[in-house]
């Protein structure tokens, strides 16, 4: 009984999973989410130079500076991936091809959830490489640690790699999944040897929140790409992530209480100066709550038909 | 008989935001197509083929009426494994390449990774693809899309094959090959359900033809019996729909001034 079992559920994970391999392989293959990365990642060397050298600013400030580029970064390209796999796949009718096979329209859509938020990780992991190097630069200008700037510049050298990839319309995936993880043991051999002490570490947990908004972007923009054509979703989903930021500002009463329970919060994963481990996992249940409810009502949706 | 579509009473309704009825793209319609049979679904634009098509393939829910396809609802998991699904249009990924296309839709079917890539080769083979397998479907022409997209509709070896204008793009070989595709698997037992405008094709290939306007089933019969030395598909097809007076030509084309 038990083997049946795994067996009908190898069989809905299975798809479900390549889904996932596919869009995270398309995103990272579109040149729209390789122009984000490399413009964040080209901020990110300059954000603590300009806020703390020439604006005389306080260390907090370019941490936090650093933070926001993260998340907003991570929010923006998740929303373009999470427009362009969905909106795309329904826009030349490819998603008939898949869901005429046995995978059910909510696996579709976690599928697709997932692998555009699989694709934010390499951008994640360098834009929160850059953060720490930040960190380590605000608590002494005067440092100059040649062998973190090599970190950084592998890791802005491997966003070139692939939008060169991707303008030579070759594959992306190897090139990443190997540089990566080559580029985060060094930096971290690095900071372990001499200078950890320097890092803020504080703002790892606040990193992991920001990756977190990142899948809440990838599944409210997966969500309204089932409604709406590509440039009205993107409006729309910069509509809401507005609306999140100032919505505890802004909701009042028992509808504005409705209103701050529906919309994404992103202020939950904002945490200027640092957070804590126990935060981040509440942060990140929060997204995958929110994701799961966005993908059961995406799948009620597809199923009244109207986009096929 | 061994029905491999049951269609009974099948209706589709569109509605618009407010679940107010838009149109009805499929009225009461009925009909059984048995297992190993090559019908043709026929019909003007807009009659409906294609709603009716895409209710088989559980991508739209009826209405009313009852539907089962391979014994059981079309959305069935177990039923979809055993279909194959060549649609109208070039639907394919741009950016995968054609061995890349054929992988990823084996892994969605839940094929193993070996059977996947053993049938992919073949398939190539098949449609004449081999040489051009590792370049992007981005930059196929019509006609070399058409055929893969043909290859991935017999991927999961299926044993019901729905085919939404198969030679729309094809040159003349790629079109005699398709059709010579389709008799082998009617030879093999399998199963072919042809949606197309091109009425010699149909005559063709089909064994049964079944013709659709305003989303109701006007006139079926088989092929054989329809045709003969003074009547061939196409005056048939007209013969049931009623045929449009001829429009003349506008002014401006030289046609007669009103």
């Amino acid at each position: 009984m038990g083997a049946l079992r795994r067996h009908r559920l190898g069989l809905r994970v299975r798809p479900a999973w390549a889904i996932a391999r596919h869009a995270a392989r398309h995103t990272l293959r579109t040149p729209a989410h390789l122009v984000v990365w490399l413009g964040a990642l080209a901020l990110a060397g300059v954000l603590p130079a300009l806020t703390h050298v020439a604006l005389l600013e306080k260390r907090r400030l370019v941490c936090d500076s650093l933070l926001a580029l993260t998340l907003t970064s991570g929010v923006a390209a998740g929303m373009l991936g999470a427009v362009q796999a969905v909106g795309g796949d329904l826009a030349r009718r490819s998603a008939a091809l898949v869901l005429t096979r046995p995978v059910g329209r909510c696996a579709w859509l976690a599928g697709q959830v997932a692998g555009v938020s699989l694709a934010l990780v390499p951008l994640w992991l360098s834009l929160a490489l850059a953060t720490l190097w930040g960190s380590r630069i605000a608590r002494d200008p005067y440092l100059v640690e040649a062998r973190a700037l090599a970190a950084y510049g592998l890791a802005l050298g491997l966003a070139l790699v692939g939008a060169a990839a991707s303008a030579r319309r070759r594959g992306f995936g190897p090139a990443w999944a190997v540089s990566c993880p080559l580029a985060l043991a060094l930096v971290f051999a690095l900071l372990a040897r001499e200078g950890a002490a320097l890092v803020d570490w504080s703002l790892l947990p606040a990193l992991v929140a920001a990756l977190a908004a990142g899948v809440l972007a990838c599944a409210v923009a997966a969500g309204l790409a089932l409604a709406l054509e590509p440039a009205p979703a993107l409006l729309a989903g910069a509509a809401l992530f507005w609306l999140g930021l100032v919505g505890d500002g802004l909701w009042r009463g028992g509808l504005g209480w409705v209103l701050w329970l529906v919309l994404p919060n992103w202020q939950a994963h904002w945490a200027p100066g640092g957070a804590d481990w126990l935060w981040a996992a509440r942060v990140g249940g929060y997204s995958l709550c929110y994701a799961a409810a966005v993908i059961l009502l995406g799948g009620r949706w597809l199923a009244r038909g109207g986009w096929a | 008989m061994d029905s491999v579509v049951s269609a009974e009473g099948l209706t589709r309704v569109f509605r618009d935001f407010w679940g107010r009825p838009r149109v009805t793209a499929v009225r009461e319609l009925s009909f059984d197509v048995a297992r190993g049979e090559v019908v043709g679904l026929l019909g003007p634009n807009g009659a409906g083929k294609s709603t009716t098509v895409k209710m088989l393939l559980g991508l739209l829910a009826p209405t009313a009426g009852r539907l089962s396809v391979l014994g059981a609802r079309p959305d069935d998991r177990v039923v979809k494994a055993r279909m194959g699904y060549l649609p109208e249009e070039s639907t394919l990924w741009p950016f995968l390449t054609a061995r890349e296309t054929l992988a990823f839709l084996g892994a969605v079917a839940g094929l193993p990774r070996e059977v996947t890539r053993e049938r992919a080769e073949q398939l190539l083979a098949l449609v004449d693809l081999l040489g051009a397998a590792d370049r992007r479907v981005g930059e196929y022409s019509k006609g070399m899309a058409r055929r893969l997209a043909l290859a991935q509709a017999l991927l999961g070896d299926p044993e019901l094959v729905v085919l939404d204008e198969p030679t729309s793009g094809l040159d003349p070989l790629g079109r005699r090959d398709t059709k010579e595709v389709i008799r082998a698997l009617a030879r093999r037992g399998k199963t072919v359900l042809l949606s197309s405008h091109l009425l010699g094709e149909v005559a063709d290939v089909c064994d049964r033809v079944l013709i659709l306007d305003a989303g109701r089933l006007v006139a079926s019969g088989a092929v054989r019996d329809l045709l003969g030395p003074e009547r061939d598909l196409e005056s048939w097809f007209l013969e049931v729909l009623g045929e449009a007076p001829s429009r003349a030509l506008p002014p401006f084309l030289g046609g007669p001034r009103p």
